[in-house]
């Protein structure tokens, strides 16, 4: 394991993600290998999204019960009110960090989150059932929420690869990543090719010279035309008049 | 729209924001780590992440490997060796006795008179003043003991005043005469006894009966006590050697004495650059002091301070802000301008 050269330089930032990406720039400037930053840790297991008619009847069954009727909260008891209608147990943010990331955290809650990253579930929406529950339950409030979002989809997204799982993010992204490499390959591979071709086209015009031409490949009347006309005549690669 | 509808699209804008982000980084990455998958620089930033978020806790609960050291260690000491204070979005023990820490490291004097108290209990040493209640039996039993419990017990007694017992041996009236301590004296002066049993026959010649200074009773008191001839009728060449002066104790071991000035000099430098160092950071428990005693420029700021009017953020509340980061800006805006690096505000 390599030694860094020097310490972390302080990075603040108001998204996370940024804080992250610094630091990860900030580690390889630093002295680590990629490596040695996130370990080879094997093969991974493909959290590939499956179709199941079971879970699609059931999301039908669900919609087809309708929603609330428009002003039916304001119907209910002022005594009674539900959890999310309350003032929130954790006004500040950090604090609701602590206790979302404890509660993530549980052995429990942790098996059950590597299960459903390995089966397809996307990490954005494990991350929206947590913070929705924790409102539903009257923790924290909706700006809140907002506010965690961040940092618990990165949480879930560390769990998934401690647990080696190839996770989807969003939706059925899972080789969204891969693709783009791909793509820039592909790219990388064109623009090699292209660059080969020109080399070899000007180091071919460059040798040709029409005094050394065979007189039984190329026609004498052709060569005298050539001669004549010189730098004026042009390739048919050549760009034409506008 | 609802308002969970509204949520639903809120949080698809901070998934796409997290997925634009890792496309970013993934391009900054390559750029300097060639043929490298994204898929490795999306661990990399997650593992980061999950530090920044639990300042490595999360890993250390995964029993990852990174947790023991290497970049997550690297991160996680950085935090604590810098500034102490809490990392972003968290507020582990760790981190928070990180943060003592520095605290005393910015006040050593504070943590040594702290330090001083709590060593002096764990001795069983008591610096306090002595306490003035023992009764006057037991101080004049002390008295009887010893002669340095006699000292500890006059002086503990009443703070200062001398806990004599109250009757001399052969005294008549001593405890009857009141007033003033002189006055007292003088009106028992003749109710002490002539001459003490087994003392010297020394009465005519004691101190205050001869005139003169002290040195010069001194003079004729000693050696009438000792039963030697006084000084003044010693012969000239004794009086000569016994007058010559002796060198003295310094002057005799010179390079003794120049060490200790040596150290001397050496602590009291110390001590005193310290006293001036703790006046120029000033109260660190105020908040928003300024260290340095003003006199270092806010310039390693300025990046934070740009950042935060963009923001509309008041640096002196800037905790109310979800930020995430390595470091504490709390901690670097307060108390240890000195000690700051240069901020990067990504």
């Amino acid at each position: 394991m390599s030694t860094p050269k020097r310490q972390p330089n302080p990075v603040i930032s108001s998204s996370l993600s940024e804080a992250a990406a610094s630091s990860v720039l900030d580690g390889l400037d630093a002295g680590f290998t990629i490596d040695e930053i996130a370990p080879d840790t094997g093969p991974k297991i493909r959290g590939e999204a499956k179709f199941s008619q079971e879970g699609l009847d059931n999301l039908v069954n669900l919609s087809s019960k309708g929603g609330p009727i428009p002003g039916q909260s304001l119907t209910r008891d002022t005594e009674d009110p539900y959890p999310w209608e309350t003032p929130p147990e954790f006004t500040n943010p950090r604090e609701a960090l602590d206790d979302v990331v404890g509660s993530i955290m549980q052995p429990d809650a942790m098996k059950n989150i590597v299960s459903a990253l390995a089966q397809g579930a996307a990490v954005a929406d494990l991350g929206t059932a947590i913070l929705y529950a924790k409102f539903n339950e009257g923790k924290i409030s909706p700006d809140a929420m907002m506010l965690l979002a961040e940092p618990v989809m990165y949480t879930i997204m560390a769990i998934g690869e401690e647990a080696n799982i190839k996770y989807n993010i969003e939706g059925n992204d899972l080789d969204e990543f891969d693709d783009e490499d791909d793509k820039e390959d592909f790219d990388n591979k064109v623009n090699e090719f292209r660059n080969v071709l020109s080399d070899i086209k000007k180091g071919a015009t460059k040798n040709i010279e029409p005094s050394k031409i065979d007189s039984n490949v190329v026609p004498e009347s052709i060569l005298a035309q050539v001669k004549e006309k010189g730098p004026e005549i042009k390739s048919l690669l050549s760009k034409g008049e506008e | 729209m609802g308002l969970f509808k509204k949520l639903k699209k809120a949080f698809k804008k901070v998934t796409g924001a997290v997925k634009k982000v890792v496309k970013k980084v993934v391009k900054g990455v390559k750029k300097v780590v060639k043929k490298i998958g994204s898929s490795k620089i999306l661990k990399a930033l997650a593992i980061a992440a999950a530090v920044v978020v639990t300042g490595g806790a999360a890993l250390g609960a995964m029993g990852a490997t990174a947790a023991s050291g290497g970049f997550t260690g690297w991160m996680v000491g950085a935090s604590q060796a810098v500034t102490g204070g809490t990392l972003f979005g968290t507020s582990t023990a760790l981190a928070r006795g990180a943060g003592t820490v520095a605290k005393l490291a910015a006040s050593p004097f504070k943590a040594l008179g702290t330090g001083i108290g709590t060593v002096g209990a764990k001795l069983g040493v008591n610096l306090a003043p002595a306490s003035s209640t023992a009764t006057p039996a037991q101080l004049s039993a002390a008295v009887k003991t010893n002669p340095a419990a006699a000292a500890r017990a006059s002086t503990a007694a009443s703070r200062g005043a001398l806990n004599l017992p109250s009757t001399i041996p052969g005294a008549s009236t001593a405890a009857s005469a009141t007033g003033t301590a002189a006055q007292q004296l003088a009106a028992t002066t003749s109710s002490l006894p002539g001459a003490t049993v087994g003392s010297f026959g020394t009465s005519a010649g004691m101190v205050g009966t001869v005139s003169g200074t002290a040195a010069q009773q001194l003079a004729t008191t000693v050696p009438a006590a000792l039963g030697t001839s006084s000084i003044g009728t010693a012969t000239t060449a004794a009086t000569t050697a016994a007058a010559a002066p002796q060198a003295s104790w310094f002057a005799r071991h010179p390079k003794l004495t120049e060490a200790g000035v040596f150290v001397g000099k050496q602590v009291a430098g110390a001590a005193i650059s310290g006293a001036v160092g703790q006046y120029i950071a000033g109260d660190p428990e105020q908040q928003g002091s300024m260290a340095g005693a003003a006199v270092e420029g806010g310039e390693y700021l300025d990046p934070l301070k740009v950042y935060a009017a963009q923001q509309g953020i008041n640096t002196d509340g800037i905790y109310q802000h979800m930020m995430y980061g390595n470091q504490d800006p709390s901690t670097q805006y307060g108390s240890e301008l000195f000690r700051q690096q240069t901020f990067g505000v990504a």
